[in-house]
Protein backbone atom coordinates (compact mmCIF):
# COMPACT_ATOMS: atom_id res chain seq x y z
CA UNK A 1 0.00 0.00 0.00
CA UNK A 2 2.60 2.56 0.90
CA UNK A 3 4.04 1.50 -2.50
CA UNK A 4 1.09 1.83 -4.39
CA UNK A 5 0.25 5.08 -2.64
CA UNK A 6 3.94 6.61 -1.81
CA UNK A 7 2.24 10.58 -1.47
CA UNK A 8 -0.50 9.14 1.07
CA UNK A 9 0.25 6.32 2.41
CA UNK A 10 3.14 5.77 5.92
CA UNK A 11 3.51 2.48 7.45
CA UNK A 12 3.75 2.61 11.46
CA UNK A 13 5.55 0.32 13.43
CA UNK A 14 5.03 0.96 17.10
CA UNK A 15 7.44 -1.73 18.37
CA UNK A 16 6.55 -5.76 19.08
CA UNK A 17 4.24 -7.13 20.90
CA UNK A 18 4.88 -9.70 24.33
CA UNK A 19 5.73 -12.14 21.61
CA UNK A 20 8.30 -9.97 19.71
CA UNK A 21 5.69 -9.45 16.71
CA UNK A 22 5.40 -6.10 15.01
CA UNK A 23 2.32 -4.22 15.93
CA UNK A 24 1.87 -2.42 12.59
CA UNK A 25 -0.45 0.23 11.61
CA UNK A 26 -1.13 2.83 8.80
CA UNK A 27 -1.05 6.54 8.43
CA UNK A 28 -3.44 8.46 5.44
CA UNK A 29 -2.44 11.54 5.12
CA UNK A 30 -3.09 14.21 2.39
CA UNK A 31 -2.14 16.91 3.92
CA UNK A 32 -0.19 17.23 7.50
CA UNK A 33 -1.85 19.72 8.87
CA UNK A 34 -5.11 18.03 8.88
CA UNK A 35 -7.00 16.85 12.28
CA UNK A 36 -6.07 13.29 13.36
CA UNK A 37 -8.60 10.14 13.88
CA UNK A 38 -7.01 7.39 15.58
CA UNK A 39 -8.60 3.85 15.18
CA UNK A 40 -7.58 0.81 16.53
CA UNK A 41 -8.78 -2.77 16.40
CA UNK A 42 -8.15 -6.55 17.25
CA UNK A 43 -7.37 -5.45 21.27
CA UNK A 44 -9.58 -8.68 21.92
CA UNK A 45 -8.03 -11.71 19.54
CA UNK A 46 -11.02 -13.36 19.31
CA UNK A 47 -13.20 -10.65 17.06
CA UNK A 48 -11.76 -11.35 14.22
CA UNK A 49 -14.47 -8.89 12.39
CA UNK A 50 -12.23 -6.33 13.75
CA UNK A 51 -9.68 -6.38 11.78
CA UNK A 52 -11.49 -7.26 9.06
CA UNK A 53 -13.41 -4.56 9.44
CA UNK A 54 -10.59 -1.69 9.59
CA UNK A 55 -8.94 -3.50 6.92
CA UNK A 56 -11.72 -3.25 4.85
CA UNK A 57 -11.65 0.64 5.83
CA UNK A 58 -8.36 1.40 4.58
CA UNK A 59 -9.26 -0.06 1.17
CA UNK A 60 -12.04 2.42 1.20
CA UNK A 61 -10.15 5.47 1.99
CA UNK A 62 -7.61 4.68 -0.68
CA UNK A 63 -9.66 2.96 -3.16
CA UNK A 64 -12.87 4.73 -3.21
CA UNK A 65 -13.70 7.05 -6.03
CA UNK A 66 -16.82 8.31 -4.05
CA UNK A 67 -16.62 11.78 -3.58
CA UNK A 68 -18.08 12.01 0.13
CA UNK A 69 -14.74 9.33 1.37
CA UNK A 70 -12.55 11.35 -1.04
CA UNK A 71 -13.16 14.34 1.12
CA UNK A 72 -12.64 12.43 4.57
CA UNK A 73 -8.96 11.18 3.10
CA UNK A 74 -8.81 14.98 1.62
CA UNK A 75 -9.94 16.96 5.33
CA UNK A 76 -8.47 13.97 7.93
CA UNK A 77 -5.43 12.13 8.61
CA UNK A 78 -6.44 8.37 9.51
CA UNK A 79 -4.19 6.14 11.89
CA UNK A 80 -5.41 2.86 11.54
CA UNK A 81 -4.16 -0.42 13.53
CA UNK A 82 -5.53 -3.36 12.47
CA UNK A 83 -4.54 -5.91 15.06
CA UNK A 84 -2.75 -4.35 18.39
CA UNK A 85 -2.71 -7.41 20.13
CA UNK A 86 -0.81 -10.01 17.22
CA UNK A 87 -0.23 -12.23 19.64
CA UNK A 88 -3.50 -13.31 20.59
CA UNK A 89 -4.80 -13.08 17.10
CA UNK A 90 -2.59 -15.26 16.03
CA UNK A 91 -3.64 -18.02 18.83
CA UNK A 92 -7.26 -18.03 17.46
CA UNK A 93 -5.57 -19.11 14.28
CA UNK A 94 -3.58 -21.81 15.45
CA UNK A 95 -4.78 -22.89 19.27
CA UNK A 96 -7.84 -21.48 20.38
CA UNK A 97 -10.23 -19.43 18.31
CA UNK A 98 -11.88 -18.15 21.42
CA UNK A 99 -9.05 -16.82 23.02
CA UNK A 100 -9.46 -12.81 23.85
CA UNK A 101 -6.26 -11.58 25.89
CA UNK A 102 -2.83 -11.19 25.30
CA UNK A 103 -0.14 -14.01 25.44
CA UNK A 104 1.83 -12.92 28.59
CA UNK A 105 2.74 -15.51 30.92
CA UNK A 106 1.70 -15.92 34.75
CA UNK A 107 2.63 -18.70 36.26
CA UNK A 108 0.17 -21.53 35.09
CA UNK A 109 -1.95 -19.41 33.20
CA UNK A 110 -1.42 -16.61 30.61
CA UNK A 111 -2.90 -13.38 29.44
CA UNK A 112 -4.04 -9.71 30.27
CA UNK A 113 -7.60 -8.42 28.77
CA UNK A 114 -5.50 -5.60 27.15
CA UNK A 115 -8.80 -3.46 27.31
CA UNK A 116 -8.64 -3.73 31.21
CA UNK A 117 -5.34 -2.88 31.27
CA UNK A 118 -5.17 1.18 30.81
CA UNK A 119 -4.13 3.51 33.56
CA UNK A 120 -7.93 4.96 33.62
CA UNK A 121 -9.44 3.93 36.90
CA UNK A 122 -7.54 0.86 36.60
CA UNK A 123 -9.54 -2.75 37.81
CA UNK A 124 -11.92 -0.56 39.88
CA UNK A 125 -15.03 -2.39 38.10
CA UNK A 126 -15.65 -4.93 35.49
CA UNK A 127 -12.42 -6.35 35.67
CA UNK A 128 -10.37 -9.43 37.60
CA UNK A 129 -6.84 -10.06 39.62
CA UNK A 130 -7.37 -13.58 39.01
CA UNK A 131 -4.24 -14.26 35.85
CA UNK A 132 -6.96 -17.71 34.87
CA UNK A 133 -9.79 -14.87 33.95
CA UNK A 134 -10.57 -13.80 30.79
CA UNK A 135 -10.76 -10.17 32.27
CA UNK A 136 -7.73 -10.07 34.46
CA UNK A 137 -6.48 -6.76 34.06
CA UNK A 138 -3.09 -7.49 34.58
CA UNK A 139 -0.79 -7.00 37.65
CA UNK A 140 -0.36 -3.69 37.19
CA UNK A 141 -1.99 -0.99 34.99
CA UNK A 142 -0.27 -0.48 32.07
CA UNK A 143 1.84 -3.71 32.62
CA UNK A 144 1.52 -5.24 29.24
CA UNK A 145 3.66 -4.29 26.23
CA UNK A 146 1.03 -3.81 24.02
CA UNK A 147 -0.74 -1.29 26.01
CA UNK A 148 2.48 0.88 26.51
CA UNK A 149 2.88 0.80 22.57
CA UNK A 150 -0.33 2.45 22.41
CA UNK A 151 0.02 4.49 25.15
CA UNK A 152 3.40 5.86 23.57
CA UNK A 153 2.11 6.37 20.70
CA UNK A 154 -1.16 8.22 21.92
CA UNK A 155 0.81 10.13 24.05
CA UNK A 156 4.00 11.20 21.09
CA UNK A 157 0.87 11.89 18.69
CA UNK A 158 -1.89 13.35 19.88
CA UNK A 159 -0.80 17.22 20.14
CA UNK A 160 1.72 16.52 17.25
CA UNK A 161 -0.85 15.21 14.87
CA UNK A 162 -4.20 16.73 16.31
CA UNK A 163 -6.08 13.94 16.87
CA UNK A 164 -9.48 14.75 17.74
CA UNK A 165 -11.20 11.02 17.33
CA UNK A 166 -10.47 7.60 18.95
CA UNK A 167 -11.98 4.59 17.33
CA UNK A 168 -11.99 1.46 18.53
CA UNK A 169 -13.38 -1.49 17.31
CA UNK A 170 -14.72 -4.68 18.88
CA UNK A 171 -17.71 -7.44 18.48
CA UNK A 172 -19.91 -8.17 19.05
CA UNK A 173 -23.71 -6.91 19.66
CA UNK A 174 -23.94 -4.30 17.59
CA UNK A 175 -23.35 -1.26 19.76
CA UNK A 176 -21.79 2.49 19.89
CA UNK A 177 -20.62 3.55 22.42
CA UNK A 178 -18.45 6.19 24.00
CA UNK A 179 -16.97 6.49 27.58
CA UNK A 180 -17.29 6.04 30.51
CA UNK A 181 -17.33 2.59 31.14
CA UNK A 182 -16.13 2.73 35.37
CA UNK A 183 -18.82 5.01 36.12
CA UNK A 184 -22.76 6.26 35.26
CA UNK A 185 -21.16 10.17 35.28
CA UNK A 186 -21.58 11.49 32.59
CA UNK A 187 -18.43 13.41 30.04
CA UNK A 188 -18.46 16.42 29.25
CA UNK A 189 -19.85 16.08 26.04
CA UNK A 190 -22.45 13.20 26.72
CA UNK A 191 -25.10 15.19 24.69
CA UNK A 192 -23.22 15.59 21.37
CA UNK A 193 -21.16 11.72 21.40
CA UNK A 194 -25.36 10.51 22.58
CA UNK A 195 -26.67 12.56 19.22
CA UNK A 196 -24.00 11.71 17.02
CA UNK A 197 -23.67 7.85 18.08
CA UNK A 198 -27.50 7.74 17.76
CA UNK A 199 -26.81 9.29 13.50
CA UNK A 200 -24.67 6.46 13.02
CA UNK A 201 -26.70 3.87 14.19
CA UNK A 202 -29.15 5.64 11.74
CA UNK A 203 -26.62 5.55 9.41
CA UNK A 204 -25.94 1.69 9.91
CA UNK A 205 -29.62 1.13 9.83
CA UNK A 206 -30.54 2.98 6.58
CA UNK A 207 -27.94 1.19 4.82
CA UNK A 208 -28.79 -2.63 6.18
CA UNK A 209 -31.43 -2.50 7.80
CA UNK A 210 -29.29 -3.87 11.14
CA UNK A 211 -30.05 -2.10 14.85
CA UNK A 212 -27.37 -1.14 16.90
CA UNK A 213 -27.97 0.74 19.82
CA UNK A 214 -25.48 3.87 21.29
CA UNK A 215 -24.93 5.15 24.56
CA UNK A 216 -21.69 5.44 27.47
CA UNK A 217 -20.22 1.85 27.75
CA UNK A 218 -21.44 1.23 31.59
CA UNK A 219 -25.23 2.17 30.25
CA UNK A 220 -25.43 0.63 27.23
CA UNK A 221 -23.00 -3.10 27.88
CA UNK A 222 -21.65 -3.81 31.35
CA UNK A 223 -19.40 -1.66 34.00
CA UNK A 224 -15.57 -2.13 32.83
CA UNK A 225 -12.32 0.16 33.94
CA UNK A 226 -9.06 0.10 32.33
CA UNK A 227 -10.10 0.10 28.92
CA UNK A 228 -8.35 2.00 26.08
CA UNK A 229 -11.14 4.83 25.21
CA UNK A 230 -12.01 6.02 28.36
CA UNK A 231 -7.69 6.20 29.09
CA UNK A 232 -7.56 8.18 25.99
CA UNK A 233 -10.45 10.33 26.59
CA UNK A 234 -10.00 10.69 30.25
CA UNK A 235 -6.15 11.37 29.77
CA UNK A 236 -5.35 12.97 26.50
CA UNK A 237 -9.00 14.97 26.04
CA UNK A 238 -9.78 12.87 22.80
CA UNK A 239 -12.89 14.35 22.60
CA UNK A 240 -15.09 12.13 20.33
CA UNK A 241 -14.74 8.90 21.63
CA UNK A 242 -16.31 5.50 20.04
CA UNK A 243 -16.28 1.85 20.95
CA UNK A 244 -18.23 -0.33 18.75
CA UNK A 245 -19.39 -3.57 18.69
CA UNK A 246 -20.11 -4.98 15.52
CA UNK A 247 -21.90 -7.61 14.06
CA UNK A 248 -23.60 -10.34 15.51
CA UNK A 249 -26.80 -9.15 18.03
CA UNK A 250 -26.56 -9.22 21.36
CA UNK A 251 -27.78 -13.07 21.41
CA UNK A 252 -26.10 -13.96 18.56
CA UNK A 253 -25.75 -17.82 17.65
CA UNK A 254 -22.34 -17.30 16.04
CA UNK A 255 -20.57 -15.45 19.03
CA UNK A 256 -17.42 -13.95 17.85
CA UNK A 257 -17.50 -16.51 14.65
CA UNK A 258 -19.16 -14.65 12.25
CA UNK A 259 -19.95 -16.21 8.93
CA UNK A 260 -18.00 -15.38 5.90
CA UNK A 261 -20.76 -13.75 4.21
CA UNK A 262 -21.29 -11.14 6.78
CA UNK A 263 -17.50 -9.64 6.84
CA UNK A 264 -18.53 -7.35 3.86
CA UNK A 265 -21.65 -6.08 5.54
CA UNK A 266 -20.07 -5.61 8.88
CA UNK A 267 -17.56 -3.57 7.22
CA UNK A 268 -19.70 -1.12 5.68
CA UNK A 269 -21.75 -0.68 8.21
CA UNK A 270 -18.61 0.10 10.83
CA UNK A 271 -17.52 2.32 7.58
CA UNK A 272 -20.82 4.29 7.09
CA UNK A 273 -21.04 4.59 11.03
CA UNK A 274 -17.53 6.11 11.09
CA UNK A 275 -18.54 8.09 8.26
CA UNK A 276 -21.41 9.99 9.93
CA UNK A 277 -19.77 10.60 13.35
CA UNK A 278 -17.09 12.25 11.71
CA UNK A 279 -18.68 14.24 9.31
CA UNK A 280 -20.98 15.29 12.33
CA UNK A 281 -18.48 16.25 15.11
CA UNK A 282 -16.96 18.41 12.19
CA UNK A 283 -20.56 20.03 11.60
CA UNK A 284 -19.81 20.45 15.68
CA UNK A 285 -16.75 22.53 15.46
CA UNK A 286 -14.26 19.18 16.58
CA UNK A 287 -11.98 19.17 14.13
CA UNK A 288 -11.22 23.20 14.11
CA UNK B 1 -33.03 -59.18 -14.21
CA UNK B 2 -35.17 -55.56 -14.53
CA UNK B 3 -36.36 -56.00 -11.23
CA UNK B 4 -32.97 -57.12 -9.65
CA UNK B 5 -31.23 -54.03 -11.09
CA UNK B 6 -34.11 -52.15 -10.12
CA UNK B 7 -33.81 -53.29 -6.39
CA UNK B 8 -30.22 -52.63 -6.86
CA UNK B 9 -30.84 -49.10 -7.26
CA UNK B 10 -32.91 -48.89 -4.26
CA UNK B 11 -30.67 -50.15 -2.31
CA UNK B 12 -28.09 -47.73 -4.06
CA UNK B 13 -30.21 -44.75 -2.95
CA UNK B 14 -31.19 -45.84 0.51
CA UNK B 15 -27.26 -46.27 1.26
CA UNK B 16 -26.73 -42.77 -0.42
CA UNK B 17 -29.37 -40.92 1.55
CA UNK B 18 -28.06 -43.09 4.88
CA UNK B 19 -24.50 -41.73 4.51
CA UNK B 20 -25.96 -38.48 3.84
CA UNK B 21 -27.71 -38.26 6.98
CA UNK B 22 -24.28 -40.08 8.69
CA UNK B 23 -22.17 -36.95 7.17
CA UNK B 24 -24.52 -34.14 8.42
CA UNK B 25 -23.61 -35.13 11.76
CA UNK B 26 -19.97 -34.98 11.41
CA UNK B 27 -18.59 -32.23 12.83
CA UNK B 28 -15.16 -31.54 10.79
CA UNK B 29 -15.00 -31.21 6.77
CA UNK B 30 -13.31 -30.05 3.90
CA UNK B 31 -12.00 -26.38 3.97
CA UNK B 32 -12.53 -24.41 0.73
CA UNK B 33 -9.82 -22.79 -1.59
CA UNK B 34 -9.81 -19.57 0.36
CA UNK B 35 -9.55 -21.25 3.60
CA UNK B 36 -6.44 -23.29 4.47
CA UNK B 37 -6.59 -26.55 2.23
CA UNK B 38 -6.95 -29.33 4.87
CA UNK B 39 -8.04 -31.72 2.35
CA UNK B 40 -6.63 -31.63 -1.37
CA UNK B 41 -6.99 -34.44 -3.90
CA UNK B 42 -3.77 -35.02 -3.28
CA UNK B 43 -2.60 -34.61 0.69
CA UNK B 44 -4.32 -36.94 2.84
CA UNK B 45 -6.22 -34.45 4.82
CA UNK B 46 -3.78 -33.52 7.55
CA UNK B 47 -4.85 -30.83 9.77
CA UNK B 48 -2.08 -27.95 9.74
CA UNK B 49 -2.53 -27.60 13.28
CA UNK B 50 -1.49 -28.94 16.54
CA UNK B 51 -3.10 -28.95 19.78
CA UNK B 52 -6.06 -27.08 18.74
CA UNK B 53 -8.69 -26.26 21.60
CA UNK B 54 -11.97 -27.46 20.55
CA UNK B 55 -15.69 -26.75 21.42
CA UNK B 56 -17.57 -30.29 20.45
CA UNK B 57 -21.06 -30.43 22.51
CA UNK B 58 -20.51 -27.02 23.92
CA UNK B 59 -24.23 -25.09 24.18
CA UNK B 60 -24.71 -21.30 24.15
CA UNK B 61 -27.43 -20.44 26.64
CA UNK B 62 -29.48 -17.68 26.54
CA UNK B 63 -30.73 -16.74 29.98
CA UNK B 64 -33.50 -14.11 30.95
CA UNK B 65 -32.94 -13.07 35.15
CA UNK B 66 -36.08 -12.34 36.40
CA UNK B 67 -35.19 -12.40 39.92
CA UNK B 68 -32.75 -10.89 42.25
CA UNK B 69 -31.46 -14.77 43.16
CA UNK B 70 -30.97 -15.27 39.52
CA UNK B 71 -28.48 -12.19 39.63
CA UNK B 72 -26.95 -13.84 42.58
CA UNK B 73 -26.89 -16.98 40.96
CA UNK B 74 -25.51 -16.14 37.81
CA UNK B 75 -22.29 -13.41 39.57
CA UNK B 76 -21.95 -16.43 41.73
CA UNK B 77 -21.58 -19.14 38.82
CA UNK B 78 -19.34 -16.71 36.79
CA UNK B 79 -16.93 -16.08 39.79
CA UNK B 80 -16.64 -20.31 39.99
CA UNK B 81 -15.74 -21.00 36.98
CA UNK B 82 -14.36 -20.97 33.20
CA UNK B 83 -16.34 -24.06 31.86
CA UNK B 84 -18.77 -21.35 31.94
CA UNK B 85 -17.90 -18.66 29.46
CA UNK B 86 -20.14 -15.43 30.07
CA UNK B 87 -20.46 -12.89 27.46
CA UNK B 88 -21.57 -9.75 29.51
CA UNK B 89 -22.02 -10.31 33.08
CA UNK B 90 -24.87 -10.74 35.47
CA UNK B 91 -25.84 -7.40 36.48
CA UNK B 92 -29.67 -6.27 37.00
CA UNK B 93 -33.09 -7.82 36.67
CA UNK B 94 -34.72 -8.54 33.30
CA UNK B 95 -31.41 -9.03 31.65
CA UNK B 96 -29.99 -11.48 29.34
CA UNK B 97 -27.62 -12.82 28.61
CA UNK B 98 -25.35 -15.60 26.57
CA UNK B 99 -23.00 -18.27 28.18
CA UNK B 100 -20.77 -20.91 26.44
CA UNK B 101 -21.20 -23.84 28.52
CA UNK B 102 -18.18 -26.75 28.66
CA UNK B 103 -19.56 -29.85 27.88
CA UNK B 104 -19.17 -31.43 30.84
CA UNK B 105 -20.98 -28.69 32.86
CA UNK B 106 -24.38 -28.42 30.45
CA UNK B 107 -26.03 -31.11 33.07
CA UNK B 108 -25.32 -29.07 35.87
CA UNK B 109 -26.01 -25.97 34.63
CA UNK B 110 -29.32 -27.51 33.13
CA UNK B 111 -29.80 -29.18 36.74
CA UNK B 112 -29.66 -25.19 38.18
CA UNK B 113 -32.14 -23.71 35.63
CA UNK B 114 -34.76 -25.92 36.00
CA UNK B 115 -34.35 -25.66 40.09
CA UNK B 116 -34.29 -22.06 40.22
CA UNK B 117 -37.05 -21.85 37.36
CA UNK B 118 -34.77 -19.45 35.17
CA UNK B 119 -36.02 -18.96 31.90
CA UNK B 120 -33.54 -19.62 28.84
CA UNK B 121 -33.11 -20.69 25.49
CA UNK B 122 -30.42 -22.76 23.88
CA UNK B 123 -29.12 -21.22 20.89
CA UNK B 124 -26.44 -23.55 20.04
CA UNK B 125 -26.45 -27.25 21.01
CA UNK B 126 -23.74 -29.62 20.16
CA UNK B 127 -21.43 -28.65 18.36
CA UNK B 128 -21.88 -25.11 15.58
CA UNK B 129 -22.65 -27.42 13.17
CA UNK B 130 -26.05 -28.52 13.99
CA UNK B 131 -27.20 -24.92 13.45
CA UNK B 132 -26.25 -24.58 10.32
CA UNK B 133 -27.40 -28.67 9.16
CA UNK B 134 -31.80 -26.84 9.42
CA UNK B 135 -30.40 -23.71 7.60
CA UNK B 136 -29.30 -26.26 4.62
CA UNK B 137 -32.77 -27.83 4.58
CA UNK B 138 -34.40 -24.23 4.64
CA UNK B 139 -32.23 -23.26 2.19
CA UNK B 140 -32.08 -25.64 -0.28
CA UNK B 141 -35.71 -26.97 0.28
CA UNK B 142 -34.30 -30.66 0.56
CA UNK B 143 -37.03 -33.04 0.27
CA UNK B 144 -36.13 -36.98 -1.15
CA UNK B 145 -36.10 -37.05 -4.35
CA UNK B 146 -38.25 -39.52 -5.97
CA UNK B 147 -36.84 -39.82 -9.48
CA UNK B 148 -34.50 -42.50 -10.37
CA UNK B 149 -32.31 -40.49 -12.64
CA UNK B 150 -32.34 -37.23 -10.68
CA UNK B 151 -28.67 -35.93 -9.42
CA UNK B 152 -28.64 -35.96 -5.72
CA UNK B 153 -27.23 -32.47 -4.04
CA UNK B 154 -25.74 -33.57 -0.56
CA UNK B 155 -22.86 -32.36 1.81
CA UNK B 156 -19.64 -34.01 1.90
CA UNK B 157 -16.25 -34.22 2.24
CA UNK B 158 -15.38 -34.00 -1.31
CA UNK B 159 -12.44 -36.54 -1.25
CA UNK B 160 -13.89 -38.56 1.53
CA UNK B 161 -16.50 -40.24 -0.78
CA UNK B 162 -14.77 -40.15 -3.92
CA UNK B 163 -11.99 -42.51 -2.10
CA UNK B 164 -14.50 -44.63 -0.89
CA UNK B 165 -16.48 -45.10 -4.30
CA UNK B 166 -14.48 -44.05 -6.98
CA UNK B 167 -16.76 -46.10 -9.52
CA UNK B 168 -19.72 -44.30 -8.27
CA UNK B 169 -19.06 -40.80 -7.55
CA UNK B 170 -18.26 -37.91 -9.62
CA UNK B 171 -17.44 -34.41 -8.32
CA UNK B 172 -17.87 -31.71 -10.07
CA UNK B 173 -15.52 -29.16 -7.83
CA UNK B 174 -16.87 -26.31 -9.79
CA UNK B 175 -19.93 -26.32 -8.21
CA UNK B 176 -18.69 -26.38 -4.55
CA UNK B 177 -18.29 -22.59 -4.44
CA UNK B 178 -21.95 -21.84 -5.15
CA UNK B 179 -22.69 -23.85 -1.97
CA UNK B 180 -20.76 -22.78 0.36
CA UNK B 181 -23.55 -22.90 3.12
CA UNK B 182 -21.66 -22.58 5.84
CA UNK B 183 -19.27 -23.62 8.88
CA UNK B 184 -18.43 -25.60 11.61
CA UNK B 185 -17.20 -24.90 15.02
CA UNK B 186 -13.41 -24.52 13.97
CA UNK B 187 -14.48 -22.38 11.37
CA UNK B 188 -14.30 -24.77 8.53
CA UNK B 189 -16.08 -24.25 5.59
CA UNK B 190 -19.47 -26.58 4.94
CA UNK B 191 -19.27 -27.26 1.27
CA UNK B 192 -22.34 -29.12 -1.25
CA UNK B 193 -21.01 -31.10 -3.58
CA UNK B 194 -23.03 -32.48 -6.67
CA UNK B 195 -23.42 -36.12 -6.75
CA UNK B 196 -24.08 -38.22 -9.69
CA UNK B 197 -24.64 -41.37 -10.20
CA UNK B 198 -22.74 -43.53 -12.71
Amino acid sequence: MAKKYPNLVTVLDIGSSTQGVPIKGVKISHNPANKGIFIESGIHAREWIAPAAATYLINQLLTSNEDSIKNLVKNYNWFIFPSINPDGYKYTFEHDRMWRKNRQLFGTARGVDLNRNYPDHWNSTGSSSDPTRYDFAGPSAGSEIETQRIMKFIEDNVQKEQIKAYLALHSYSQMIMFPYGYTKDRVENYDDLKELGQQATDAIKSLTGRDYVSGSIIETIYPSSGGSMDWAYAEHKIPIAYTFELRGPPDSQDMFILPAEEILPTSQEAFAAIKTIIEGATAKGYFK
Amino acid sequence: MRGDNEKQWNIFRLLTRTIFILLLAMSELKSSAEGAAYCTKDDRCVEPFKNLARYDHYRIYNVELATEEHVELFKKLEEQSDSLTFIGHAREVGQKLSILVAAHKVADLADLLEHYQVKHRILVSGTFTFSHTYKIFDKFHFRPTTSKRKSIRIMLPSCLLARIFPNLIGITTSIWKQFMIGWNHWPRNILISLLFSI
